[in-house]
């Protein structure tokens, strides 16, 4: 047996065009996610709130929104007497801005005054359209139905909240490290690429290789075994080198918790082997064509588990949750997360059984199939 | 002698197309069996049942006096097969190849190493062992192939058109190996579009056309199944119509044909036809040039029986 694994695993390692795509593309894409986000995540975190001169009642409503945009950190007010001495902290450069609240308790006016522009004016200026915006629309619903007053705080803030991650005792919960999580999840999903290559060489129907192996003494079971396993040391290897990539070299804050990150991979790794050889021997068309339909495969799931975009994950999980609980790249992706994000034991377990289970099913199809005695065609 | 092989009846379709008809044959321990036939014949799926690799709707085959299963390991292991396609591992050295599929059958290591030396220097292959087959001409891939089917050192080796598309050398070397094979004591399934191959190393030959057995027997058997059993072909100007009528009722001759000066006389049997020829001529007073006479090969076999066959579907 070792023999066979010994000579399978070589061959998979000496096949350039495998090893480079499964290796380097994950790489390449890793790099680039931690180019066109990280440093957008990193000055997002590290932003210190907006200092801003207010004039304004002290005790009315203006001010209570100021003192909540205070809270969330968002703003560093300081309330000025007059307009003069906001301005003296705009020249002195002491604020970045100065708003002064105006017009009258039913219909607020603002005048807001800023240094330069850059990312911290945006910044006031949409927060205090967004807040005349939403004063407006309640005013007006006060008028004309105030029944209607808690349905349209609801609508108001209903776009605000489903782009929010799930708080669950988030520790690492930004976009950048869920779009590193999606990787190592795609990452994982193409190893249908090996399952798929073992296939090839086993079936009589598909490859010299698989003739002469399928009329050797050597059992299918002993030649899918080894083959399932020199494919998932290539596999976990490129996991492996990936994690510490992300980890240690780009920085990404993932779990230290080896032992379930293994496992994770591991069940992931065999999911993806398990999905290939299920298209390879379900599917009778051409290895270019089952290659093609893979790669189709792989990235729709990923696609629905957030890689391209984050916030679908999000949509569906609102919108059709199923989708989330059955999709095999956003069970691995969310075990992961779970791990490392946002700390949830539960979830992790969870997703790992669904990604045990997924992974059982298809490769145990999978050996019903390519233990048959006989074919049609050789 | 012990049966290897032996084929009774076998049925094969592929949806509409009866692949291979009602086929039967025994194969004997030593033999250098031929199947011959032209593409499409059947010859590979034949192969690909005997194997147990292929389905097939009615008849039975034994390999080894027992029925071939998918889990008949103690008959597979006595079997090695040489594909038409040349079945490697494109990543794996010409050794690592060799090692690798003589491991399928033989698990201890030191043997299996002196299996793999043997098979090398059998296929010649011994300078290109940390080659890849990429690396390898035409001729050394086709050698890295048996080397691959044979390092076992089976009892029953099986060639599916193991020469087809190799130079004329290779094909030489090929042919003088499956020979050494045979007289080491493995028995031989030899499939061949490639008459001469056939009638240069077989000891027996099957004849099979549209998944049919139209013939079996030694090539000497064959010969004399079918009614040319001798052409003399004599060089003659200006024969008249008339002389070439006279030729024609010699006794044994079949049929003449004449052209560019060139008189074919087409002989069932007889004796010393050449000589009787001679006379007539010159009882006639006939001037005639060269004089040769040809004894039928294979391919004369071949044409007169599928040549039947094609006249029965028309």
């Amino acid at each position: 047996m070792f023999h066979l694994y010994k000579y399978r695993l070589k061959s998979f390692l000496k096949n350039r065009e495998m090893i480079i795509w499964s290796m380097i593309f994950p790489f390449l894409l890793g790099t680039f996610f931690y180019a066109a986000f990280h440093s957008i995540t990193e000055k997002s975190e590290k932003m210190d709130p907006v200092k801003l001169a207010v004039v304004c009642d002290e005790k009315g409503q203006f001010a209570e929104f100021i003192d909540s945009m205070k809270e969330l950190k968002f703003l560093d007010p300081v309330f000025v007497k007059d307009e003069k001495e906001g301005k003296k902290l705009l020249g002195d450069e002491e604020v970045t801005g100065l708003v002064i609240c105006g017009g009258s308790e039913m219909k607020p006016e603002l005048d807001l005054k800023v240094r330069e522009n850059g990312i911290e004016s945006t910044i006031l200026t949409s927060i205090f359209d967004t807040y005349l915006r939403n004063y407006q629309v309640i005013t007006d619903v006060a008028k004309k139905n105030p029944l209607l007053i808690t349905k349209t705080v609801e609508e108001l803030y209903k776009d605000e909240e489903f782009t929010k991650n799930e708080p669950l005792g988030a520790k690492n919960a930004d976009p950048f490290v869920t779009y590193m999580f999606a990787l190592l999840s795609m990452t994982c999903m193409f190893s249908a690429n090996f399952g798929h290559e073992n296939t090839k060489q086993i079936q009589a129907d598909q490859s010299g290789v698989g003739m002469r192996r399928s009329i050797s003494p050597t059992s299918k079971m002993a030649a899918v075994f080894t083959d399932l396993m020199a494919a998932l040391t290539v596999e976990m290897v490129i996991f492996a080198a990936l994690y510490f990539y992300l980890g240690k070299v780009l920085g990404v804050v993932m779990s230290e918790e080896y032992g379930k990150v293994f496992l994770s991979g591991f069940l992931a790794n065999l999911l993806g082997t398990s999905l290939g050889y299920f298209i390879g021997v379900i599917l009778k068309l051409p290895a270019k064509t089952k290659e093609a339909i893979i790669s189709a495969v792989v990235l729709f799931m990923n696609f629905m588990s957030g890689l391209m975009i984050q916030n679908i994950k999000y949509i569906i999980e609102k919108k059709a949750p199923v989708i989330n609980r059955i999709n095999p790249a956003a069970l691995i992706t969310d075990s992961f997360e779970s791990l490392g994000a946002i700390d949830d034991p539960h979830k992790y377990v969870v997703c790992t059984i669904g990604v045990a289970v997924w992974a059982a099913v298809l490769m145990i199809l999978s050996i019903i199939i390519l233990r048959r005695e006989r074919y049609d065609h050789v | 002698m012990d049966t290897v092989v032996k084929i009774d009846k076998l049925v094969k379709k592929y949806k509409e197309l009866t692949a291979v008809n009602e086929f039967s044959l025994e194969i004997k321990k030593g033999e250098i069996f031929g199947l011959l036939g032209p593409n499409g014949s059947g010859k590979s799926t034949t192969i690909g049942c005997i194997l147990g690799l292929l389905k097939y709707d009615s008849g039975n085959i034994e390999v080894f006096g027992k029925p071939m299963k998918s889990d008949s390991y103690d008959s597979k292991r006595k079997i090695g097969v040489i594909f038409q396609n040349v079945a490697v591992f494109d990543e794996l050295t010409v050794y690592d190849n060799i090692d690798y599929f003589c491991g399928l059958y033989i698990k201890d290591k030191e043997t299996r190493k002196k299996y793999v030396e043997d098979a090398i220097k059998f296929s010649g292959l011994e300078d290109f062992t940390t080659f890849l087959p990429k690396k390898l001409s035409g001729g050394l891939l086709r050698r890295l192939n048996i080397a691959c089917g044979i390092a076992h050192k089976p009892e029953l080796i099986i060639l599916d058109e193991p020469t087809v598309a190799v130079d004329p050398q290779s094909r030489n070397s090929i042919l003088e190996g499956i020979v050494r094979l045979n007289r080491e004591g493995a028995t031989i399934i030899y499939t061949s579009h490639y008459m001469e191959e056939v009638e240069q190393i077989c000891t027996r030959i099957a004849i099979m056309d549209t998944g049919k057995n139209l013939a079996i027997g030694t090539t000497e058997e064959l010969k004399n199944m079918i009614k040319t059993g001798e052409t003399i072909t004599v060089e003659i100007k200006n024969a008249s119509d008339g002389l070439i009528e006279e030729f024609g009722k010699l006794p044994h001759v079949i049929k003449t044909e004449y052209a560019d000066d060139h008189l074919k006389i087409h002989y069932s049997k007889g004796e010393r036809n050449v000589l009787h020829l001679v006379d007539f001529l010159k009882k006639k007073d006939l001037k005639f040039g060269k004089i040769y006479s040809e004894l039928p090969t294979l391919n004369d076999v071949f044409l007169e029986m599928t040549g039947k066959e094609l006249r029965d579907k028309a």
